[in-house]
């Protein structure tokens, strides 16, 4: 394994390897085998100049091939809201199909609180469970907010992404002016004796 | 001899001295784009106007960017590449264009390593801002251009320039105040002992913000509101009839006791004590006003602050005070440097000169062995 992390705030484009990592991701350059990433320069360029940062490198072991990408995790054993209120519908149905039967001949004011009783826990138990579910997305919202607002601070490869860029944009100006702005003259002519000053102090 | 420029939101200020007077060389910071069409280009340069060139655009710079747009009426072509007292974020095709603007106030230097002093706000308490781009896009600029450059804040500034003191019980301890920056994109705050900055803070509102408040609330264009406060505002008598003005007095006083609040909630956990009552010493543009002192002082009365003030007054020069005091910075740093290359002294190593080509001899003890020293610490 090779990690790397894409630590710009763009997409990174490994042009001739076929390779595009979304701002923030991290990729597994043994996906395209070890040697070539080694041998990419735009890998090695990247890597120079801090857009792509070095997670992980798994030391290399002769004739080991690449390993593949890890496997995204199992969500298959987790329950969806749309599974929860299936699994709820199911069993209101079931409740209702069997209940009258089994209430047939029965008619007990004790036996209909309990079940009332019985209702209005489960009723509760959805409840809790939907707002914990509105809470973990709202949690999720707030953090990924944070994220983002923490992000504005620009690292030091989007630092110098941004003058390089400065300085080609320079070099793309013609000015027909050598000097510019209104000349004023001050009034007090104490500069001087205030630097002489300042010197004394700092 | 040594320079100094002031680069605010609405202003660059240039300064240096020449037959031992200072001279501030002041322009608009904004640009007017137009296509580069027919005889257009010959049209501006006869009329006098200074522009840039890029591509298939023509950029004309300073006081006559705003005359062009109002003659044009085209005010989404006049743009501003500094925001809230730093780089645009969303102008930073305007970057290149700035620096241009500062090189056309500063010029070259006059020999190579002349100190420049640059001044920058402070981060903002209440906004996300890109600070240190803005620093280091100022930094690299003037560097390439040659200077020596030192980044200074520009309350500090105000300091300098206007010297307040306060009485010690070993005399009068110079350079020792508060001084306040009103300025467009942002107010300023700094406390001073003895030229040395012992706190400062930043807030992101200045005349701009009290100009879209205003806007906003009576709903009418951010450019008639300017106006009223550039032209015909008085804080001591408002009309109140006049809904513009009433609102700009309001706006006025949140932003002065906005200010105030945040230096007392921030003063707090500063290990500072000071007994010895401060001058305050206000700057900048917004400050011109007329009524703004009183106002400032009333709005002090209320809310009090985190150290005895003595008095409250207004700097000589409200517009042109920040880049003085650079100014008095970056010739007192010029004098440091010329003393200790008359020394014989290394500016940067502190070590002494070895006359021969030999390792240098160790500085005795008691030798004073000026450094370098920077106009402050680090924001």
């Amino acid at each position: 394994m090779w990690i790397v992390k894409n630590s710009l705030r763009a997409t990174i484009t490994l042009r001739g390897l076929g390779i595009q990592i979304p701002a923030g991701s991290e990729f597994d350059l043994d996906a395209i085998g070890r040697d070539t990433a080694e041998k990419a320069p735009q890998v090695a360029v990247a890597i120079e100049e801090g857009y792509l940062k070095n997670v992980f490198k798994a030391p290399r072991e002769a004739g080991q091939p690449p390993s593949a990408p890890a496997a995204p995790p199992d969500l298959s054993g987790l329950m969806t809201s749309k599974d929860f209120e299936s699994f709820k519908q199911q069993f209101m149905d079931e409740l209702k199909s069997k209940l009258p039967a089994a209430l047939h001949g029965i008619n007990s004011d004790g036996l209909k609180s309990e079940l009332e009783g019985f209702r209005k826990s489960i009723a509760d138990d959805v409840k809790a469970a939907a707002d914990e579910i509105k809470q973990v997305a709202r949690d999720k919202i707030l953090s990924e907010k944070r994220r983002i607002l923490a992000d504005q601070n620009l690292t030091e490869a989007e630092m110098k992404l941004r003058i390089a860029f400065l300085e080609e944009k320079e070099r793309e100006l013609e000015k027909n002016f050598d000097t510019i702005g209104q000349k004023i003259e001050g009034a007090d002519g104490d500069v001087m004796d205030k630097a002489d000053l300042l010197s004394g102090e700092i | 001899m040594a320079k100094a420029i002031d680069i605010g939101t609405s202003f660059l200020v240039g300064a240096e001295l020449k037959n031992g007077k200072e001279v501030f060389t002041i322009e608009r910071d904004a640009f007017f784009v137009m296509p580069k069409e027919d005889f257009a280009e010959e049209m501006l340069h006869d009329a006098g106007a200074k522009y840039l060139i890029k591509g298939n655009n023509i950029y004309i710079v300073g006081e006559d960017a705003l005359k062009y747009c109002m003659i044009t009426g085209k005010q989404e072509n006049y743009r501003r590449p500094m925001k809230k007292g730093v780089l645009n974020p969303g102008e930073e095709e305007a970057v290149p264009l700035l620096e241009k603007l500062i090189e056309g106030i500063v010029g070259k230097p006059s020999f190579p390593g002349e100190v420049i002093a640059a001044t920058i706000p402070a981060s903002p308490l209440d906004q996300d801002q890109d600070h240190t781009f803005h620093k280091v896009v100022v930094e690299r600029f003037l560097k390439n251009l040659g200077y020596d450059v030192r980044i200074l804040n520009e309350a500090l500034a105000i300091i300098y320039a206007e010297n307040p003191t306060s009485e010690e019980p070993t005399g009068k301890a110079p350079f020792s105040g508060i001084g306040i920056s009103f300025g467009a994109g942002m107010t300023n705050l700094v406390v001073s002992w003895r030229a040395k900055k012992l706190f400062d803070i930043s807030i992101a509102r200045g005349g701009d913000w009290i100009d879209e408040q205003v806007s906003k609330v009576r709903n009418v264009p951010v450019g008639k509101v300017t106006h009223e406060k550039e032209k015909r505002l008085n804080l001591d008598k408002v009309d109140p009839k006049n809904s513009i003005h009433v609102g700009l007095e309001i706006y006025y006083e949140e932003l002065i006791r906005f200010g105030l609040q945040q230096f007392k909630d921030h003063f707090k956990n500063n290990q500072t004590v000071l007994e010895s009552p401060m001058e305050v010493v206000i700057a900048g543009g917004t400050s011109l006003v007329p009524g703004f002192v009183n106002l400032f002082n009333r709005v002090l009365q209320e809310t009090g602050a985190p150290v005895p003030v003595r008095n409250v007054r207004h700097a000589k020069d409200p517009l042109r005070t920040v880049a003085k005091g650079s100014l008095v910075a970056a010739l007192s740093m010029e004098k440091k440097k010329q003393a200790a290359k008359e020394q014989g002294v290394s500016a940067t190593s502190g070590q002494p000169k070895a006359e021969n080509g030999s390792k240098p001899k160790v500085v005795e003890q008691g030798t004073p062995v000026p450094d370098v020293v920077d106009v402050e610490a680090k924001n």
